[in-house]
């Protein structure tokens, strides 16, 4: 979405349920891919993106546009969410939240089949396994230069840090990735 | 499998999943809180609304029963100062009068003088009495004008109102206390 409709759309969405619904659509598969690839479990990112969401529809009065686009912000909000979760396991917005049983039954049909299909990126998930054993901030750049191709710029805007950080952060993410595979 | 890293990660397969189900079932939740919020938030700013709307209704009705808290009058100083260039005030001042108190509202203001006892006959004194005396008997036209001072009664101190106009700017007269 170019940067003024998007704008507009947020600034909407603040008062609007609609709008707000139109942004979840427009990046709800975003969000939930990134997280996906970010931790390599379907159940995960399931939970993490709901609390993502949730987050945003309680903070969006807050967002104020500092030259990013909205969906830094949102990845801004997932980047938290993962190590949180991970410190809590123990999401707020679980399966019970969201609705009755039977809805919830396809649900866990729906995430069988997406781990199914998770398990045929073997490489990935090797790779991805790796990356695990990092800390938080190097998972976090290296995801997002890699997994979500977005440039330094952009991560820098998502993680609220510098370029040279981001730059570094490659940098010695990417040395200890290689240590940790040669070991 | 190190040196080519880079190459690896940018060339990798990527899962492309998503769950169409939990799409759906978390806009929808998403959307019942939204619309809980936003009414949670309306009753909150109605409330708020109100409580704002008493609060300046009740601050109008102070200012108009009691007058704004800003503005209780001219400055005392100004009051002062017309009443030091009055000429009758500048006198008994200069006789040793001092100012006591001064009351200021907008339109009359007061300023309180005490004047107080002269001392037994000094040496000094009586010869100041005496050059009055020669001066009265040598002027002793009926029509020569009063001193607005009466004469001081030495035994005891007195005090005197003085009335201002501050709008006309001017002394409007001097009255004694008992």
């Amino acid at each position: 979405m170019t940067p003024e409709p998007e704008k507009a759309l947020v600034e909407k969405a603040k008062s609007d349920s609609e709008a707000f619904g139109r942004l979840f659509d427009e990046y709800y598969s975003k969000i939930f891919g990134y997280v996906l690839r970010r931790t390599g479990d379907v159940e995960i990112a399931r939970d993490v993106v709901s609390e993502t969401f949730l987050k945003a529809l309680k903070n969006l009065w807050r967002f104020r546009w500092q030259g990013a686009p909205f969906s830094a912000w949102l990845y801004r909000l997932a980047s938290n969410e993962i190590p949180n979760f991970f410190r809590q396991k123990k999401p707020v917005v679980g399966l019970d939240k969201l609705g009755d049983p039977v809805f919830s039954a396809d649900l866990f049909e729906e995430i069988m089949l997406a781990e199914e299909k998770l398990k045929e990126h073997k490489e990935f998930l090797e790779v991805q396994k790796q990356i695990l054993l990092l800390d938080q901030r190097y998972q976090a750049v290296i995801s997002l230069r890699f997994f979500e191709k977005k440039q330094i710029k952009e991560i820098a805007q998502i993680l609220g840090k510098s370029e040279g950080t981001i730059k570094s952060l490659l940098h010695r993410g990417l040395t200890k990735l290689r240590n940790q595979i040669k070991a | 499998m190190s040196d080519q890293l880079i190459p690896k990660l940018e060339k990798l397969a990527l899962p492309e999943i998503d769950l169409p189900g939990h799409r759906v079932k978390l806009r929808r939740f998403l959307l019942e809180r939204y619309s809980g919020q936003r009414q949670a938030t309306s009753v909150f700013s109605l409330f708020w609304r109100l409580a704002t709307l008493a609060s300046i209704s009740l601050a109008v009705l102070l200012f108009w029963l009691v007058g704004s808290p800003f503005s209780s009058g001219p400055d005392k100083t100004f009051i002062k100062e017309i009443a030091v260039l009055d000429p009758r005030v500048e006198s008994l001042i200069d006789q040793g009068a001092i100012i006591k108190e001064i009351q200021a509202t907008k339109e009359k203001s007061y300023v309180l003088l005490e004047q107080f006892p002269v001392p037994s006959a000094t040496p000094l004194t009586g010869a100041l009495n005496l050059v009055r005396k020669e001066k009265a008997m040598s002027l002793p036209s009926a029509d020569q004008e009063q001193p607005f001072i009466a004469p001081r009664e030495e035994s005891a101190h007195r005090l005197l109102m003085v009335e201002i106009d501050v709008q006309g700017k001017r002394v409007l007269g001097i009255k004694k206390i008992k």
